[in-house]
């Protein structure tokens, strides 16, 4: 027996009230007879006539109290611990995800449901086939259909803390194709949210038990003239405001504190001002603890260094021209194609209706309106019509990325390349590396297509400048735990690793390009270190916590999937609840109680 | 307390020359008429009481023992006549008091008992006969009849068969007259039964009250026993009433049956009733 909402037991304080109402009951009024000797007798032939009048006297109250009982049960929860009987296929999914690691339930959430999911595979009966599911950002079969309790163990016992959120999505989707492969089979959910599973029934073992927890869930920075300003968004999702103090680190050094009160269930921002100019990396830390500590840290990085320095090689574009000139931060530099003597010295060329028989080694590339050159076919034109959209970087932000084309140069694809957009099996955009020179090429002329005069071609301009700038490669942002990190190392660069907040290192480069850097799972700052044989470059970037957002949408995907329309039900060991079969007993006995009492002969 | 007045008493003279206790010739068959004279067997002294005929006393005995003895004679011999009145506290109850009834009732058969020149006991009882009141064997002696009806006081339980059976018996034959509620721990049969074989003939005056045959009871009730003060909790209605009459019904008959089982007469009585409506039902 067990109760899954023990604290409706304090309803059972309502029994000593029914015992004092009932003494209170009304009063009888005494009337003296001669002898009991005829009223014992009609009571013992009324007795006769129900032989249960005996009990009738304290009947009502014995119903009263047998009814409150009954409430009182069905709000606990009642609940009997069933053996399964049959061996129905069991789905048991573990939540991993960051908010497992609250300290609310001891040790942690997940240790909890760990424990609680071996307690269930203890009471399967044998040769019941098992899944285990370990939910995270990507939730992952375990283990399958296993009827080996040694297995289905250690399966459980392997699974391991993240600090990422849960995708929602991707859990029902893959609870949902395995309840589709197994239609018969149990999905049990140890989380501290509840999942719907499309139409399914989810038996659903919840541990969260208090959500007094307030999160930095936005750090960010901005340059002022008197130095670094930074910001930071706290959060409670708690329901009650909370007073915490939060500190500020500039390269593991002590900055600032400050002492704010965060409302229930909102947001405080923090304004850090006059923050050194010479820090790279910046630490917010919530210092006050609650039940969960990894979100009460956010990390950022300061890119202070020398500007982006771009030369436009035209004979003339003023489209292009005028573009990079309004563009803050960079070194812009025009020249024509006879007067430039050598490649060297920029970050970025941009090579219009000009390819020099080598392209530059210290900076990337990017061509318009190629001509026939040494590295790849340049043939006749083809006309084209609207062309995009597509997903590259460098269409990014752009509200509408189509654009028309008058015609294009018919090309053939080197092999180093990669097409971005192709008309006709004919590549309109592409990009390719020689070497470690990165190479855009757009095989139009910019003066016959739409694109100089739609607002989004500064925003290109802009992602064209962030993505091929050299710099760029290690101006790496917004990186959430669990998310990979693609490295464009400077070109040259043969040589390039990682250390990780922990201090481990891990090589990255060689190859060239390096494979995606996956190894993001803890939250913290990352250095990462390049070497050119020349000279060693050092840069940063850090990892946080999913953001605000993020959680947001975690929230949202929960209320979308309707995680209390009843499909989820709660659940907490191997038992059988009897709320409905309670209230329908109480309800009845209420109604024998009324009959009782207006049927009453004597009390 | 005057349980006679003027006026009942005068009714009550007329009653007693209407009336008289029928005895049945088998149970006191010596029980004589006056007008059968002095020619019979000499059989008995006894002490000179206010009212003997003078002619009796015998003179003798008067010399020798300086005291009025008359003499008996066998056919003149007075059937003893005992008024067993109930007392207990159940008596009490009733508008008017069944208690009341039956002092003034057990007053009235004595007089009639007492015109017929018998001799009169009056034994109240609950659980035991509580003494003694008498003899009364004449007309005269009626009014201290009466003054022991008014001292006597209700207290106690009623036993009537173990009351009997503590009673120390110095007469035979004779008449009995039972007044009581019937409301009695044990019932009447038993007690009944041995006054029968005390060679008695027995009249039963069974009394209730109207608030007994006919209970006017309504809703959540605390009954409360007059003589043991237990408690019973009802809540009247008209069921329970019904219930009650029928319980009420089979105790009367169940005392009839007795009654008549061991042929003794049986009468109903209510308290409020007439004494001389009470007088006729028992000797009429």
């Amino acid at each position: 027996m067990t109760f899954a909402t023990p604290f409706g037991l304090i309803g059972l304080t309502a029994v000593p009230l029914i015992i004092i109402l009932y003494i209170m009951k009304q009063k009888r009024e005494k009337v003296v007879v001669s002898s009991h000797i005829l009223w014992q007798k009609v009571l013992r032939d009324m007795q006769a006539a129900t032989p249960w009048q005996k009990l009738r006297k304290n009947l009502l109250l014995f119903l009263q109290l047998l009814c409150a009982v009954l409430i009182v049960l069905a709000l606990s929860g009642f609940a009997l611990k069933s053996g399964v009987h049959t061996s129905q296929p069991v789905v048991i999914a573990i939540d991993s995800s960051l908010s497992m690691s609250s300290t609310d339930v001891k040790p942690t959430r997940l240790d909890a449901a760990k424990k609680d999911a071996q307690k269930y595979v203890g009471e399967l009966p044998p040769g019941t086939p098992v899944t285990v599911v370990n939910l995270n950002r990507e939730p992952d079969v375990l283990l399958y259909a296993s009827d080996s309790v040694n297995e289905i163990r250690a399966s459980i016992e392997s699974i391991e803390q993240t600090k990422t959120y849960t995708d929602v999505r991707r859990a029902e989707e893959l609870l949902l194709s395995l309840k589709n492969r197994q239609p018969d089979a149990l999905i049990v959910l140890f989380s501290d949210m509840p999942i719907r599973v499309g139409k399914e029934e989810v038996r659903f073992s919840n541990y969260k038990k208090q959500s007094d927890n307030v999160a930095v869930v936005r750090f960010t920075h901005a340059f002022r003239d008197d130095g670094i300003t930074a910001m930071s968004i706290l959060r409670n999702q708690g329901d009650n405001d909370s007073e915490v103090s939060v500190s500020l680190y500039g390269d593991d050094s002590f900055i600032d504190s400050q002492l704010v009160t965060v409302p229930k269930n909102g947001t405080r921002t923090v304004w850090w001002s006059n923050v050194p100019l010479s820090v790279k990396t910046l630490h917010c830390v919530i210092d006050t603890e609650d039940i969960l500590d990894a979100d009460n840290h956010a990390y950022d990085t300061v890119y202070a260094g020398k500007p982006v320095k771009v030369l436009l090689v035209t004979n003339g574009n003023y489209f292009l021209e005028k573009v990079f000139s309004v563009i803050e931060g960079i070194e812009f530099t025009r020249t024509l194609p006879d007067e430039l003597a050598e490649y060297k010295g920029y970050d970025l060329y941009v090579l219009d209706g000009v390819i020099p028989d080598k392209f530059p080694e210290d900076g990337n590339v990017v061509v318009f309106n190629p001509v026939p050159n040494d590295h790849f076919a340049v043939g006749g034109w083809m006309d084209t019509p609207v062309i995009g959209p597509s997903e590259h970087v460098i269409f990014k932000h752009l509200e509408n990325p189509g654009f028309s084309v008058g015609r294009t140069r018919i090309i053939e694809k080197p092999d180093w390349a990669e097409t971005i957009i192709e008309y006709n099996g004919n590549p309109v955009i592409f990009e390719g590396l020689i070497y470690s020179t990165r190479i855009l090429v757009f095989g139009f002329n910019i003066y016959e297509t739409d694109l100089p005069i739609r607002t989004e071609f500064p925003i290109m301009i802009s992602n064209i400048l962030s993505e091929y700038s050299p710099a760029s490669g290690t101006r790496i942002s917004g990186i959430v735990t669990g998310e990979p990190v693609r490295f464009m190392l400077q070109p040259g660069t043969v040589k390039a690793s990682v250390i990780t907040p922990d201090g481990r290192r891990i090589d990255i480069a060689p190859p060239v390009p390096p494979q995606p850097f996956i190894q993001t799972g803890e939250p913290g700052i990352y250095k990462v270190l390049q070497d050119n044989s020349v000279n060693a470059a050092e840069s940063y970037f850090v990892v946080n916590l999913p953001d605000e957002q993020q959680m947001e949408n975690v929230e949202n995907a929960v209320r979308e999937t309707g995680g209390t329309d009843g499909t989820v039900i709660p659940f907490r060991e191997n038992v059988k609840l009897f709320n409905l079969p309670l209230l329908f007993a109480a309800l009845l006995i209420l109604v024998i109680e009324w009959w009782c009492y207006a049927n009453r002969r004597y009390a | 307390m005057k349980i006679i007045d003027n006026e009942t008493l005068k009714k009550i003279q007329k009653l007693a020359i209407k009336t008289g206790l029928k005895i049945d010739s088998h149970a006191a068959g010596n029980r004589k008429s006056l007008s059968k004279g002095s020619s019979v067997e000499f059989s008995d002294f006894r002490e000179y009481s206010a009212g003997d005929d003078f002619r009796r006393i015998d003179w003798n005995a008067y010399g020798r023992f300086d005291k009025l003895f008359v003499k008996l004679y066998m056919e003149e011999r007075e059937a003893p006549v005992r008024i067993f009145l109930d007392t207990s506290l159940s008596m009490n109850y009733g508008e008017p008091e069944k208690i009341t009834a039956a002092k003034r009732l057990a007053a009235a058969l004595a007089y009639i008992s007492l015109n017929a020149y018998d001799r009169v006991y009056i034994n109240p009882w609950n659980s035991m006969v509580q003494g003694t009141f008498g003899p009364y064997s004449t007309p005269y002696s009626f009014i201290k009849a009466v003054n022991a009806l008014e001292i006597i006081e209700n207290r106690g339980e009623s036993n009537f068969t173990e009351a009997l059976r503590k009673m120390e018996w110095k007469t035979g034959r004779g008449i009995s007259i039972v007044i009581t509620d019937g409301l009695v721990e044990g019932g009447l049969e038993e007690g009944l039964k041995y006054l029968r074989y005390m060679k008695q003939e027995v009249y039963l005056c069974h009394i209730l009250s109207p608030q007994e045959l006919a209970p006017e009871l309504d809703g959540a009730l605390e009954l409360v026993d007059i003589e043991t003060n237990d408690i019973i909790e009802v809540t009247a209605s008209g069921e329970l009433l019904d219930m009650y009459e029928k319980s009420l019904k089979r105790f009367l008959n169940n005392i009839k049956q007795q009654c008549k089982k061991f042929g003794i007469r049986y009468t109903l009585l209510q308290s409020d009733m007439a004494l001389e409506e009470m007088v006729l039902k028992v000797a009429g």
